[in-house]
């Protein structure tokens, strides 16, 4: 990640400088400002998302979630504490229904659990982020939405097309986070 | 429809946890604090994310490394028009969204191209995004193949797309 960040600062900054100098600064304080008033945004979502997810897991409906996907999240992420399940569950679910607002701040929680002070990253958390970096959305709203407004006669047949490579890319993600991640589990 | 579902599930929660004696109250301001540390938690993280996205984008790196793609891209049957977005996809979600209008705009929201762009938004994910804050929350250092494997799944999804929008 660090040498990925220098070499995009360093790299575009050298652009900047080549094209239009002047406007290099106005640019970086431009988005860093940008980048405030979206965390402002997202500081309102979490704390509603974060709130109910709150409720769920203190009446006990998250574990009964949990409960039901035990089997296929035990399946993929091996040996995990319950408390983690439950909140993966969250995650997963939420990924599924569109919601990407409300499966962050759990999957956020859950990796904050799974954290082991250890150099390595183990296979769960491998596999929590790699999941959550495919999309698993069934129904697309805002791309179909989209489409409809600029006049398409047949919108929703881009459905199929996208749960077709989403299932396949997620299945070869899973295989390759398990091959890569075996020996830690 | 999809408009009754979430707060249908919201007042069903609610009367779950009023049937438990669960303080809903109570354990909605617990929850909504800890919201309050996760943003500030990740906050520098997205700043230095989108300081660098903004930056290439501006400076025209991505123009440039479009151009220098397009060929390479066109070898594995991906539309050369799409070569700027393909390459923004995994840093920002909503700067691709924009570009799939204008892609919508400019090829009509039927055509071949539509249709693909459509397809790798909908597969892929903002994968630089995702792993800034998700690993912003935990002490491992090494995290490259972890990374590795996300992009090379994004790069087959986008592959498959261009593919599987031929057929269907």
């Amino acid at each position: 990640m660090n040498i990925i960040w220098i070499l995009m600062i360093v790299v575009s900054l050298v652009f900047c400088l080549i094209n239009e100098p002047n406007s290099a600064i106005t640019i970086m304080t431009d988005s860093t400002a940008n980048s405030v008033t979206l965390c402002i945004s997202l500081l309102g979502i979490y704390i509603l998302w974060m709130g109910i997810i709150q409720i769920m897991q203190d009446s006990g409906l998250a574990e009964k979630l949990a409960k039901l996907l035990k089997p296929v999240i035990r399946l993929l992420f091996g040996n995990i504490s319950d408390e983690v399940c439950a909140l993966i569950a969250i995650n997963i679910s939420c990924n599924i229904l569109g919601l990407g607002n409300a499966s962050t701040p759990a999957g956020l929680k859950a990796m904050k659990l799974l954290d082991n002070q250890k150099e390595n990253l183990t296979l769960p958390m491998a596999m929590l982020f790699c999941i959550n970096c495919c999309s698993l959305q069934i129904f697309p709203t805002t791309i179909i939405s989209m489409r409809s407004s600029h006049g398409s006669t047949n919108s929703s047949d881009i459905i199929l097309p996208i749960i077709i490579v989403s299932a396949i890319c997620f299945i070869m993600c899973v295989c390759l986070v398990r091959v890569f991640y075996r020996r830690q589990v | 429809m999809s408009a009754y579902i979430l707060p249908v599930l919201i007042i069903l929660l609610l009367i779950y946890a009023f049937i438990k004696k669960i303080n809903a109250y109570k354990s909605f301001t617990k929850g909504a604090l800890e919201g309050v540390k996760l943003v500030l938690d990740i906050l520098p993280f997205i700043v230095a994310i989108m300081l660098g996205v903004e930056l290439m984008r501006y400076s025209g790196v991505t123009d440039m490394l479009a151009k220098l793609l397009a060929p390479f891209f066109g070898f594995l049957g991906i539309p050369t028009e799409l070569c700027e977005f393909v390459l923004l996809r995994p840093f920002t979600g909503a700067g691709s969204l924009a570009l799939l209008d204008d892609i919508m705009t400019n090829f009509g929201p039927d055509s071949y191209v539509t249709r693909v762009a459509c397809t790798i938004m909908g597969t892929g994910e903002t994968v630089f995004y995702v792993s800034a804050i998700y690993f912003s929350q935990i002490s491992q250092k090494k995290i490259g193949i972890a990374l590795a494997i996300s992009l090379l799944v994004s790069f087959v999804s986008v592959i498959l797309s261009c593919l599987i929008c031929r057929f269907l």
